[in-house]
């Protein structure tokens, strides 16, 4: 590409870059999946064949039984299990030994959309990557050849490869620094392919040819659009390819309305070339197959324009416009969970047809009347470059192919020439056309959000002081109390909106560790499960990038020092896998993720006898609680690994978690059972900015304590009050005893009363805990903007922020964990 | 000398270029006890009269709370208590400059504010060589006239070792 890149092209290109970054991260864990899940095995062992006479029986040959016994490629179809081709990549076997056709399939069209836009884009190097894992994919998947481990290996690091190029190319828009990496990549996908069919021709009678390959493509073709939708495609995925596919339709459009003016100017057609081509590409990776067959029909037609061809005197813009009208009802059925399907297709098809024919379409109004010659197209045909020639095929006028029958044992280049749908299409075209216009989103700038978040705290503090106002205290206003009120309310529904734009699921963070898991399962020579639950619990942005780091902290630590090795494992009657559980849920008001493992758990003494001989402790430790002793692993620079492997042990790790962690104003838990393993709970708030409070005052000083913690208020009898030998006060609230913390003794204040009875307590939980709180008086309730206390302070045990009141005053807010934790150190509070 | 040359150069500028530098030599001084003292203008970036000041536990007694500032929570040291002076109420002369180091804002609260002098570099004297804790905040000796001025390196003020000790006292217990 030349150096003068216009900014048209560079935001085609960052547009590609985030396509393709979404889409193999999306892709990424199932790769892993797909490499977990296939495994070497025999066809008659899977399927409790007892065909005595077949030779394959007792034996365990390299040769694949589909190219063997099978229907696929030589095979010689003797196998009882299957008639077709079709059958053949259905059964059991294929798919315990090349993976789920579906599954491979979605991989597949990852690398060639990419392959596709990155050719288009001049992205050499990374089309070249793409190309060979799609070679190598559409091998695997046609059964050419058989699935290896190292094949997903392969392709996880086409996709490290990709990512890294994707960084590049947003930096320099070239991916020309790359080449050797390129190369290097390329080769050994090269290699790997190539390896693998050598191993099917040593097996086969006789050698596989190119050509062969060559021929599968189209079957494999025809599978994606045969049965896309029973791929692991999300709803947020959907959602996504909605949005972005609306916004390529709305741009198109109007391109083709300028044109139904007059004869649009080329940059207007390749505009309009490039929307549609982009819109193809993502409905080709959704497998969108009437969406994309129509788009591609667009894209030849404007094709041929952008070249220059004269189209005739038809209506092209029009027609256009038609088959836009019916991309755009596709895809608000898609958006309503419908299969996209277009029943106008073949109709359409022969229209679009028609222009593209120009000395048959030069007289006609270019309307449903078909010329006999342009057919349909067949669903085979979708990847020819131009429809111009389509074989004369004697294929029925194809309408939607059904998406969900997939098992349809004809002809095999005919299949998804399936029952026309006609009557729920029709009617998500007529009804589901608003929908589709109503879903839109805008990309903003976060600094833009954040201001417009913070100066909704600053509005919320303003409304108490104008609310709470000290010269209108006492006054009877009744209209300006209403106006209150009601600006009150208004207040807090943008607030509560205002939290919700920067709440994202974890479920992008959660899938990122499928990928950490693997890696570092395969170089400790661990076997390892990951579960993930929850993943659409929503938590702040910042959350989400701030607890990054920490999780993968934790996750290497689990499988690094928490789960044992295979034989270990066997030895303690464990199941050789490790199962390391990530999950997330709302609880009390925070987000509490956790990360379990099934292995060796926490070394009480080691961790002890590590941090004697650090000194991080005096004494022996032996009076310190559990939970004590496993928050020391928290510490800077402690590590009890005898070895330092490259994942983990230096013991760097642990504080860094800590640290992000209490940034956020979270907290760690650490439970952990000898030989049943270990448990870390991260506890986040769920909000970063406001809270409901409670203030409470003692003496002259006010403070807030969070709502959420408070379970009850009240004013002690005095036969409520136990007080223990060592001085220690016991509030009795109905079967439990809860410690007493003065509230004045905590501030250093002077309360009106030193008697339990004068006073309110309250009643605080925190992680099961409790503990009485005992104040002068409940002041009342309120919103209150969380404000650190400033850098300078740092951070200051009981408070976790402070807020400024309606008369401007600076208010605490008290930290009940800290509380609650504190007392249980140290059992008086020292003060 | 290079920093004369640079304000000279500045001389030329107009607007906002020349506020960080013509401000040089510039320092607001103010009374505390006994003592006239300065501070470089450039730290400055209000004067407040005293308001109400929330307590923060668990805080060393010169850092005296916490204050509103506009939407700002901004902490507040008590530069008598810095300097181990005795404690004096609160009146009307009293004062908070804020100043302002690395985006942090501080208040400082004295005495008096007296007025903003111009001291050039050849009437700052070094410091007194002592090992008296005060000492170590003072940048130099400012003469205007008969006057003597303590100038006080804020930073220092702000950031002397054991405030460094109670940024992560505070988690430790």
């Amino acid at each position: 590409m030349s150096n003068d890149i216009s900014s048209d092209q560079i935001e085609i290109i960052l547009e590609f870059v985030q396509e393709s970054r979404d889409m193999i991260d999306q892709l990424e864990p199932i790769i892993i999946e797909l490499g977990q899940s296939c495994q070497p095995g025999d066809c008659w062992e899977i399927l409790g064949c007892s065909q005595a006479d077949c030779h394959r029986q007792g034996r365990s040959p390299d040769f694949p039984c589909w190219l063997d016994t099978g229907y696929i490629g030589d095979g010689k179809q003797t196998c009882p299990h299957a008639n077709s081709e079709q059958e053949c990549k259905n059964c059991p076997v294929f798919q315990r030994i090349n993976g789920n056709v579906d599954t491979i399939n979605a991989i597949f069209r990852l690398f060639h959309s990419m392959k596709g836009s990155a050719g288009f884009l001049d992205l050499t190097n990374l089309s070249g990557v793409a190309h060979a894992a799609e070679s190598l994919l559409d091998l695997i998947r046609a059964g050419k050849i058989m699935m290896d481990p190292s094949h997903v290996e392969l392709l996880c690091q086409s996709c490290d490869f990709a990512k890294e190029a994707l960084d590049l190319v947003e930096r320099d828009y070239t991916d020309q620094a790359m080449a050797d990496v390129a190369e290097d990549t390329k080769s050994r996908l090269v290699q790997a392919t190539e390896l693998a069919q050598e191993r099917i021709r040593h097996g086969a009678a006789e050698p596989l040819t190119a050509p062969a390959a060559e021929a599968v493509a189209p079957a494999g073709k025809k599978l994606a659009i045969d049965s896309s939708f029973e791929l692991e495609i999300t709803p947020e995925m959907v959602e996504r390819f909605a949005q972005e596919a609306d916004e390529l339709l709305q741009n198109a459009e109007q391109g083709l309305l300028q044109w139904t003016e007059a004869k649009p100017a080329t940059e207007v057609v390749a505009d309009l070339f490039r929307h549609i081509h982009s819109f193809k590409g993502n409905c080709g990776f959704f497998g969108y197959a009437d969406l994309e067959r129509l788009s591609h029909q667009m894209e030849s037609v404007l094709d041929l324009v952008k070249s220059g061809k004269d189209l005739g005197d038809g209506k092209p813009a029009e027609i256009l416009l038609d088959c836009l009208d019916s991309l755009r009802a596709a895809v608000a059925d898609v958006t309503n969970g419908g299969s996209g399907d277009i029943a106008t297709l073949t109709t359409l098809l022969k229209e679009l047809d028609a222009l593209m024919d120009p000395p048959a379409a030069v007289k006609g109004e270019a309307s449903p009347a078909p010329d006999p010659p342009t057919a349909a197209p067949e669903p085979t045909s979708v990847a020819a470059p131009e429809a111009t020639a389509p074989p004369a095929a004697p294929s029925k006028p194809a309408p939607a192919p059904d998406p969900v029958a997939p098992k349809t044992p004809s002809a095999p280049s005919k299949v998804p020439v399936a029952a026309p749908a006609p009557a729920p299409p029709a009617k998500a075209a007529a009804g589901a056309k608003p929908a589709a216009a109503q879903r839109q989103d805008i990309r903003v700038d976060l600094e833009k959000l954040d201001q417009l978040i913070n100066l909704i705290g600053e509005m919320v503090i303003a409304e108490n002081m104008l609310i709470h106002n000290p010269d209108i205290a006492g006054l009877e206003l009744e209209n300006f109390h209403k106006a209150g009120q009601q600006m009150s309310k208004l207040v807090r529904e943008l607030q509560e909106i205002a939290m919700t734009i920067r709440m994202i699921p974890v479920s992008g963070l959660f899938r990122r560790m499928i990928r950490l898991v693997h890696d570092l399962s395969l170089k400790a020579g661990k076997k390892v499960e990951l579960i993930l639950s929850g993943e659409d619990t929503e938590v702040d942005k910042t959350v989400v990038e701030t607890i990054t780091d920490p999780l993968v902290h934790l996750i290497r630590n689990s499988l690094d020092h928490g789960l044992e090795p295979p034989d270990e494992r066997l030895r303690a009657g464990k199941p050789e896998k490790g199962v390391v559980r990530l999950s997330a849920r709302h609880e009390e008001g925070e987000v509490w993720i956790t990360i379990e493992d099934d292995g060796r758990g926490l070394n009480r003494e080691k961790i002890l006898s590590k941090a004697i001989s650090k000194g991080l402790i005096d004494g022996d430790g032996s009076d310190m609680s559990d939970k004590a002793i496993y928050n020391l692993i928290f510490q800077a620079g402690f590590s009890t690994a005898d070895k330092i492997t490259d994942v983990s042990g230096r013991g760097v790790g642990m504080d860094v978690v800590k640290q992000n962690i209490e940034k956020i104003k979270g907290k760690i838990e650490v439970t952990s059972k000898p030989g049943q393993g270990s448990r870390m709970v991260l506890r986040i708030p769920l909000t970063l900015g406001i809270i409901d409070g409670m203030m409470v005052r003692v003496g002259d000083a006010k403070c807030i304590v969070p709502t959420l913690a408070i379970r009850e208020a009240f004013r002690p009898q005095e036969s409520a009050i136990t007080i223990t030998p060592d001085g220690q006060e016991l509030a009795r609230v109905r079967e439990n005893f809860f410690p007493v913390i003065r509230l004045h003794e905590v501030l250093k204040k002077e309360p009106e009363s030193q008697a339990l009875p004068d006073g309110i307590l309250i009643l605080l939980e925190y992680q099961d805990k409790g503990v009485c709180l005992f104040v002068d008086e409940i002041v009342g309730q309120q919103q209150t903007v969380i404000k650190g206390l400033s850098d300078y302070i740092g951070n200051v045990r009981w408070v976790s922020g402070c807020t400024i009141l309606g008369d401007g005053e600076v208010c605490l807010i008290l930290d009940v964990g800290h509380l609650v934790d504190i007392f249980e150190e140290k059992e008086t509070l020292g003060i | 000398m290079a920093e004369t040359k640079m304000s000279n150069l500045n001389l030329n500028f107009s607007g906002d270029n020349d506020s960080e530098d013509s401000q040089k030599g510039m320092y607001l001084t103010f009374h505390l006890a006994k003592e006239d003292y300065g501070i470089e203008i450039r730290y400055v970036t209000e004067i407040i009269g005293i308001q109400k000041i929330t307590d923060v536990p668990d805080m060393p007694a010169f850092v005296k709370g916490v204050i509103n500032l506009r939407g700002k929570v901004v902490p507040v040291m008590d530069v008598r208590t810095r300097f181990g002076l005795p404690a004096r109420d609160y009146d009307d002369r009293t004062c908070i400059i804020v100043v302002n180091i690395d985006d942090k804002e501080v208040g400082l609260v004295v005495d008096k504010v007296n007025e903003v002098a111009d001291i050039p570099d050849q009437q700052i004297e070094p410091p007194p060589r002592t090992n008296r804790e005060s000492t170590r905040y003072i940048q130099g000796m400012g003469k205007i006239g008969n006057e003597v001025k303590i100038l006080l390196d804020v930073q220092k003020l702000l950031y002397s070792d054991e405030l460094a000790m109670l940024g992560g006292g505070g988690e430790l217990f």
